[in-house]
């Protein structure tokens, strides 16, 4: 009996039809291949052109366009005045649409207010400002006209010196505060091509799941689970911030702002909590940004009025965590309102 | 060693080939029991000494109360047994339990005994119930005692069921064990059918509504009423697949290797009554409780106070049996009066055969069923009995709060109660994917690249394994 369905050809047929169904489910239900492209001009690897889906966050599609800018097929070509929202994971955005992306509500805001600009996301996973410091000029040359940047300020961390990782650019302290390039290089950028090129990004979840195992025979010893936390790491701020930002005026004429986008409200011991942990911290940067007339923009405000009048989240989607993560529809409107209002 | 580890497969790959090659019999024990204890040591090889103490002790009772036919002597040999077990249990699992449960005596005595940094050894409490059951099976002559003790080391410490069960009987292992061991092919693709599909439930459903149900049950005072439904019942399933899927990945590693392990689950959601419920829940326990605690206590022979009580005891040992803490002891008396309240309602309405039940009734007594259960899940789950109130009131009273509509714990619960609906309906359930139909080895791939494509990142452990 059971050789009738363990034969050859019905392992091979039955394995072909497996394939073929999970091929056919990944592409509704699995992240595209995050694919780099080396960009001359900025010198540095960017998110290859293409459209992107994102499935294990939210649900978002994005045209990804030149210089791995979201949303705009070539910003190059666009003359119009121009507002740059640099960031991280949380201004490339790939949790939401196009459409619901900051750089888009903000344009149709703008336009709906008869200001003629245009904004543009310009954001890549693992920036710090370090990274902006650098972009900063070159982006101005290759797409002029740009009037404003605004920075979005997620974690403190992304401003300190020595980080625990840092992958285009690094902020030192040792032997003198310095900004400093690496040879940071994205893996795999042709073998990930090929296969999104074929919508095959659920066999790169198999190579790279098979690739991270690292197994253990010997047999062990368990412990208690009392993980002790390491001490914070200890830095003079105010040196370390007032280096950072003249070194970030020194790269453009146009005005800065930083827009800090704190990690309130969230869920936590069986209550929403409002308390911004980094208060104190972040007072004194604000304090320093003004010294070097670096515009500050607190989100706080806007966040915890929106969740008390809504009960929606800034942060968060229904697939993944509902209060932590990355911005969603909520968060990215609040802080397009909020830009606006700056504006204005 | 967890079934969901990579180790685990390039071990058991290793395992069969060896055993496929051996050819005596007492070779491939020997293989296996070192394989078992390889297996258990993984984990913590200072672990092993208390499985190696189990064994030596009730093989050596066994033999003992073979020879031995005064019943007072036979008497003293039985509560050996029991008190080497139950103290090694006792200790490792409930003495801080005791210990800060009986505080308040203790500070009225002036006595301040502290708590230990215990760690509890993986799969103790169903070893430890596999050993005394057979212990008491011989003392009550069911049995024949076991006199090799490289069969009997092999009953005690035989990997696919010891950290998570099912709770195997010595009358249904031992008598295997007597036979030699043969690799067959369909052996190997039974096996592998069961172990595949318990991998799906456990890795693809259980560990991706944990995310879910974790969150929840840390904050069920933030949530609203829907968003409270949606985790009870996704808490509900995801247990359900956790432990089922667990069983049917040992049943499976079993059937490979060539043993057969009764099965553990039998869609216990589609139970019309808690009585029923618990013929098709963790089988293997609560039989294991129904004949080594509720009849010796004088099961429903006593009268009816006395099988009130006797339940109400029953029940409330096998949730202590599930964890050192409160909210497992109310969700085992919670079980006893349901139990209770069932036995009253079948005695005063007599039951009709289901035949001649309608529809409707059916159907009402399926949902008070189903509801008692999840209700008893919400004390299961929670971390204090506080929360369990907060939750079961939020269930009943419409409260406002935070909606989170989880849209995979969403399709996992509606797919689930088609999956059931379909079961019921079904015919022969005892297949749901037969091994002959040719649909079969693709499903089995197509589970395997969801398994692999969708998995959770992180550890996530069996929740079974903290009992």
């Amino acid at each position: 009996m059971s050789c009738a369905i363990l034969n050859f050809k019905n392992l091979i047929f039955s394995f072909i039809i497996s394939f073929l169904l999970i091929w056919a489910a990944s592409y509704f239900l699995v992240d595209s291949l995050h694919v780099y492209e080396y960009s001359e001009k900025l010198e540095m690897y960017v998110s290859s052109p293409g459209v992107f889906k994102f499935r294990s966050e939210g649900n978002g599609i994005t045209h990804i366009g030149l210089y791995g800018i979201n949303a705009i097929p070539d910003i190059t070509k666009i003359k119009q005045n121009k507002i740059a929202i640099w960031g991280d994971s949380c201004s490339e955005a790939w949790q939401v649409d196009d459409n619901k992306k900051m750089s888009q509500i903000l344009t149709k805001l703008c336009a709906a207010n008869d200001i003629d600009l245009i904004a543009f996301n310009i954001g890549l996973s693992g920036n710090n400002t370090t990274d902006y410091y650098f972009s900063i000029p070159k982006i101005e040359h290759f797409a002029p006209s740009i009037k404003k940047h605004y920075i979005l300020l997620t974690a403190l961390k992304d401003t300190l010196p020595d980080p625990d990782n840092a992958y285009r650019s690094v902020f030192l302290s040792d032997p003198e505060y310095r900004l400093a390039k690496t040879n940071w290089k994205p893996k795999f950028i042709k073998r990930k091509a090929i296969l999104e090129q074929f919508k095959l990004g659920f066999v790169w979840n198999l190579t790279s799941s098979i690739s991270q195992l690292s197994p253990r025979f010997k047999p062990g010893i368990s412990t208690q689970n009392n993980k002790i936390s390491s001490p914070e790491k200890q830095y003079n701020y105010q040196v370390a911030w007032n280096f950072l930002l003249n070194k970030l005026k020194e790269q453009t004429d146009n005005p800065i702002a930083f827009v800090y986008c704190p990690l309130i409200p969230i869920i936590k011991n069986n209550q929403i909590q409002y308390k911004d942990e980094n208060k104190n911290r972040i007072a004194l940067f604000k304090e320093i940004c003004a010294t070097h007339n670096v515009e500050f923009i607190d989100m706080t405000g806007y966040f915890i009025n929106e969740f008390k009048k809504t009960n929606k989240f800034p942060r968060g989607f229904c697939n993944t965590k509902i209060d932590k993560g990355h911005f969603n529809e909520t968060g990215h409107r609040l802080i397009a309102e909020a830009i606006l209002n700056h504006i204005n | 060693m967890l079934f969901t580890q990579i180790e685990f497969f390039i071990f058991f790959i290793i395992l069969i080939i060896l055993l496929a090659i051996s050819r005596q019999k007492n070779d491939q024990k020997i293989i296996l029991v070192f394989a078992s204890y390889y297996f258990y040591a993984y984990w913590d090889y200072r672990f092993l000494s208390l499985i190696m103490l189990t064994t030596i002790t009730d093989y050596m009772v066994g033999l003992c109360l073979k020879s031995q036919n005064i019943i007072f002597y036979r008497r003293i040999l039985l509560c050996i047994s029991l008190f080497i077990n139950l103290s090694i249990l006792c200790f490792f699992k409930y003495y801080n339990f005791f210990i800060e449960s009986l505080s308040g005596i203790f500070n009225l005595l002036n006595l301040s005994p502290g708590t230990l940094d215990l760690i509890l050894p993986l799969g103790i409490s169903f070893y430890t119930f596999k050993s005394i059951s057979y212990s008491i099976d011989v003392f009550n002559k069911k049995i024949e005692p076991c006199t090799s003790f490289l069969d009997y080391a092999l009953f005690v410490s035989f990997f696919p069921p010891l950290l998570a069960g099912p709770i195997v009987r010595a009358s249904h292992l031992l008598p295997q064990l007597k036979t030699k061991i043969k690799i067959t092919q369909n052996n190997i693709l039974q096996g592998l059918r069961l172990f595949i599909f318990g991998l799906f439930l456990k890795v693809f459903i259980a560990d991706r509504l944990g995310l879910f149900v974790d969150i929840f049950f840390e904050n069920p005072n933030v949530f609203d009423s829907i968003t409270t439904w949606i985790a009870v019942l996704s808490y509900s399933t995801q247990i359900y697949f956790d432990f089922a899927g667990y069983s049917s990945m040992a049943i499976g590693t079993a059937k490979m290797i060539g043993y057969d392990i009764e099965i553990n689950f039998d869609f216990p959601y589609l139970s019309k009554s808690i009585v029923e419920f618990w013929r098709r829940w963790h089988i293997s326990l609560s039989f294991w409780i129904r004949d080594y605690v509720y009849i010796p206590l004088g099961g429903n022979k006593l009268g009816k106070s006395r099988t009130y009580i006797n339940l109400l005891v029953a029940m409330t040992i096998c949730g202590l049996w599930h964890g050192a803490a409160w909210t497992f002891v109310f969700w085992g008396f919670y079980h006893g009066v349901l139990l209770m309240f069932n036995r009253i309602y079948s005695k005063t309405h007599k039951e009709r055969p289901s035949s001649h039940q309608t529809n409707f009734t059916i159907f009402f007594n399926w949902l008070i069923t189903i509801t008692g259960v999840v209700i008893g899940w919400v004390f299961f789950r929670v971390d204090n009995l506080s929360y369990a109130l907060v939750i079961i009131k939020k269930m009943f009273i419409p409260s406002p709060g935070i909606a989170w509509s989880h849209p995979f714990a969403i399709f996992i619960i509606i797919s689930t109660l088609f999956f059931h609906i379909f079961v019921y309906f079904k015919k022969n359930r005892t297949e749901v994917l037969p091994l002959h139909a040719k649909h079969t080895i693709a499903a089995l791939f197509c589970m395997a690249w969801l398994i692999i494509v969708f998995h959770p990142k992180g550890f996530h452990p069996f929740i079974y394994f903290q009992f």
